[in-house]
C-alpha cells in the first residue's frame, strides 16, 4: 500500500475525476497529499488547543459559581473578602445571584 | 454577540474595562485574505524544471520550518530571561515556542517526506539535515515529557528553561548542517555560495508571501497559547482566593 | 532553602582577595569529589552496578547477534558505544538519588561557595567512575567479541566522549532528581542532548579501528570538543536555577 494507491483510492470514493497519470508524474497529487496533511495537522493542533482552552474557562467559570455561593452563604462582610484579587482576576465584574451548584 | 465576544476575550484580558486591540481576531481577518492568495500565488508560480508540480510543496515545506527554528529560538530566549529574572511571563513565552516549534517541525516533516517519496523515492533518508532535524524533534519532545512531570510551578518553569537553554545547540546545528556537510540532498537556499539553489523571480515572490502567511498564522497561534496559559493563571488564581481558608494546594 | 552566611576563613589569615574568592570555590568542588570518590569506595554502589549492567549490555550483545558475524568492526564501535552509554545513564542516576535519599543533598548545598562548584566536583566525580568503567569495559568486550578494541588512538575519542557525557549527564541528573519519575526521566532527557555525541563517537572510534585517515574523523573530532566546551560552561551557569528550591 503505497502513497499513489491510498490517493487513488481516496479519489474513487469521491466524485472527482481520478488523477491520471500525468498528474502522478508531474508530483501533482503529492503537492495534494501535503496540503492535505498541513490542513490535518492545522485542524488537530487547533482543535486541541480549542478545547484546552474550553476546559479552563468552564473552570473558570464553575470556581466563579462556588464563590459567590459562598458569599450568599455567609453573612456577608461589609467588604467583601475577595474584592482586591476579583478585580485583578476579573473574576466577578457583578454580583452575581445565587446558582445551582454545579458540583452536586 | 457582545456575550460572545465578552467570553473570547476572557483569556486576553480587558483592563479595567477598557477594551484591548484583539490581535488574534484581527490576524483572523487578514489571514482570511492572505490565505487565498498564497493558494493562488502557489497555483501560479511557474513548475521546476527537474521537480515539476512537486517543487510546490516547497512553500510551506520552507515557511514551517523557519517558524520551527524561530519558536525554538523564542524558547531559548524565554530560557535566558526566566534564568535572569525568575519572572512568570517568560515561561508563558517558553512553554508557547516549546509547543509551536513542536507543532512546525512535525508540518516540516511531514510535507518534506511527502516530497522525498517523489522526488528522492523515499519518505525517509538520513541525510545530515534529515538527522539533526529528527534529532532537534526529539530533544524538544523530551523537554515536553520533563515539563509535564514536574509538579511545582516554579519548579516546573525552572527546569524548562534549563532544558530550553540546553536544547537549544541542536538549533544551529540543524540549521548549519547544510553547510557543515555539504554531502547532503537539502539546497542551501539562503547565501551566497555556489551551491545555493537560485530561485527565479516569481518563485522568490511566491516564497515571500507564504512565509508572510506562514507568520501570520503563527502569531495568531501565539496569542492563543498565551491566552491558554493566562486562562490557567486565571484558574490557579481562583482557586487560591476560593479556598484561601482551608488547607489546599 | 535558607542560605548561612558565608565563613571567611582566609580574610582572618590574611589572604589576598583573589584568593578568598577562588580558593573556596576550588576546595568545594574538590571536597566535593573527594566525597563522591571515599563514598564510593566504601559502599562500591555505583561501580558494582555499572560494571556488572555494562557487562551484562555486551554479554545481550553477544548472544542477541548472529553467531559469526563476518565483520565484526562493523557493529563493535556502535555496540561499545551503547554499553557505555547505558551504563554511563546507570551511574549518573544513582550520583543525585543517593544523595537526595540520604537527605545529604541540602547539606551538599550549604556550601559556603556558588552552586557551579559543586556541579564540577560531581561532574569529576561521575568522568571518574565512567571511565574507569570504561577502560575496564574495553578488554572484556575485545574478549566477548574477539575483536579487539584495545588501541591507544581511542583514548581521546574515549576522553571527548565522556567528558560530555560527564557534564550533561550530572546536569540532568540534578534535574530529574525532583520530578516525578526521576529513574525513568534522566535517560529520556540524556539520549537525545547525546545523541549527536554518540554518533561523532561511534563513528570516529569506526574509522580508527578500520585504519582510515585522520582526516574522516577530524570533524567528528571537533564536533565532540565543541560540544563538551558549550557543556562545561553552560550547565554551570545553569545549576543554580535546577537546585533552587
Amino acid at each position: 500500500m503505497n502513497l499513489n494507491s491510498i490517493l487513488f483510492f481516496l479519489a474513487q470514493t469521491t466524485t472527482a475525476p481520478k488523477p491520471t497519470s500525468d498528474q502522478v508524474e508531474t508530483g501533482f497529487v503529492y503537492v495534494i497529499a501535503a496540503f492535505i496533511a498541513v490542513w490535518l495537522l492545522i485542524a488537530v493542533y487547533l482543535f486541541w488547543l480549542q478545547r484546552r482552552q474550553e476546559s479552563l474557562r468552564q473552570e473558570v467559570e464553575q470556581l466563579r459559581q462556588e464563590e459567590s455561593e459562598r458569599l450568599a452563604a455567609t453573612p456577608a462582610p461589609a467588604t467583601p473578602q475577595y474584592t482586591e484579587l476579583d478585580q485583578k482576576l476579573e473574576v466577578s465584574g457583578t454580583v452575581q445571584a445565587p446558582q445551582s451548584n454545579l458540583r452536586g | 454577540m457582545a456575550t460572545i465576544t465578552k467570553r473570547m476575550d476572557f483569556g486576553s484580558g480587558t483592563a479595567n474595562g477598557k477594551r484591548k486591540l484583539d490581535w488574534a481576531k484581527i490576524l483572523l481577518w487578514t489571514m482570511l485574505v492572505s490565505f487565498p492568495v498564497t493558494l493562488i500565488f502557489i497555483l501560479l508560480a511557474p513548475s521546476d524544471y527537474e521537480l515539476k508540480y512537486s517543487q510546490r510543496i516547497f512553500y510551506f515545506h520552507m515557511p514551517s520550518n523557519i517558524l520551527c527554528l524561530l519558536s525554538f529560538t523564542i524558547y531559548f530566549i524565554g530560557g535566558l530571561g526566566y534564568w535572569r529574572t525568575r519572572k512568570r511571563s517568560w515561561d508563558i513565552l517558553m512553554i508557547t515556542g516549546l509547543e509551536l516549534g513542536v507543532f512546525f517541525s512535525l508540518i516540516g516533516i511531514v510535507t518534506g517526506s511527502i516530497w522525498a517519496r517523489y522526488a528522492w523515492g523515499t519518505f525517509w533518508t538520513w541525510d545530515p539535515r534529515l538527522t539533526t532535524v529528527t534529532i532537534m524533534l526529539v530533544v524538544y519532545l523530551a523537554g515536553w515529557m520533563l515539563r509535564s512531570s514536574v509538579e511545582d510551578p516554579n519548579r516546573k518553569a525552572a527546569l524548562t528553561a534549563v532544558f530550553g537553554i540546553i536544547g537549544f545547540i541542536n538549533v544551529p546545528l540543524v540549521y548549519f548542517s547544510t553547510r557543515f556537510f555539504p554531502a547532503g540532498l537539502h539546497p542551501i537556499v539562503f547565501g551566497t555560495n555556489d551551491k545555493v539553489v537560485n530561485l527565479e523571480g516569481f518563485m522568490t515572490l511566491t516564497l515571500v508571501i507564504s512565509i508572510i502567511t506562514f507568520s501570520q498564522f503563527f502569531v495568531y497561534l501565539m496569542i492563543q497559547r498565551i491566552r491558554l496559559e493566562n486562562l490557567r493563571d486565571q484558574v490557579a488564581g481562583v482557586r487560591m482566593a476560593l479556598y484561601e481558608d482551608e488547607d489546599f494546594v | 532553602m535558607a542560605r548561612i552566611a558565608k565563613p571567611d576563613r582566609q580574610i582572618e589569615t590574611g589572604a589576598t582577595r583573589d584568593q578568598t574568592v577562588l580558593k573556596p570555590y576550588f576546595r568545594v568542588a574538590w571536597q566535593v569529589f573527594l566525597k563522591d570518590i571515599r563514598t564510593e569506595l566504601r559502599t562500591k554502589e555505583i561501580f558494582s552496578s555499572m560494571s556488572v549492567f555494562s557487562l551484562l549490555v555486551v554479554m545481550v550483545f553477544v548472544f542477541a547477534l548472529p553467531g559469526k558475524l563476518k565483520e565484526a568492526g562493523d557493529v563493535a564501535p556502535g555496540l561499545l558505544w551503547i554499553a557505555f552509554t547505558f551504563a554511563g545513564v546507570l551511574g549518573l542516576n544513582r550520583s543525585f538519588i543517593n544523595e537526595k535519599d540520604r537527605g545529604s543533598l541540602e547539606g551538599l548545598l550549604l556550601a559556603p561557595t556558588e552552586r557551579s562548584a559543586i556541579f564540577y566536583g560531581k561532574a569529576l566525580g561521575n568522568f571518574t567512575f565512567i571511565i574507569v568503567v570504561e577502560l575496564l569495559l574495553a578488554p572484556i568486550f575485545s574478549l566477548l567479541f574477539n575483536f579487539s578494541v584495545l588501541r591507544v588512538e581511542l583514548l581521546p575519542v574515549l576522553l571527548l566522549g565522556t567528558i560530555g557525557f560527564a557534564e550533561i549527564g550530572t546536569l540532568f541528573a540534578a534535574m530529574a532528581v525532583n520530578t516525578r519519575a526521576r529513574e525513568v526521566l534522566l535517560p529520556v532527557l540524556f539520549f537525545p542532548i547525546m545523541l549527536p555525541v554518540i554518533i561523532a563517537a561511534s563513528q570516529s572510534t569506526a574509522a580508527i579501528l578500520t585504519n582510515r585517515p585522520f582526516e574522516e574523523i577530524s570533524s567528528a573530532l571537533g564536533l565532540m570538543f565543541f560540544f563538551d566546551l558549550i557543556f562545561l560552561v553552560v550547565p554551570a551557569m545553569l545549576f543554580e536555577l535546577v537546585l533552587e528550591e
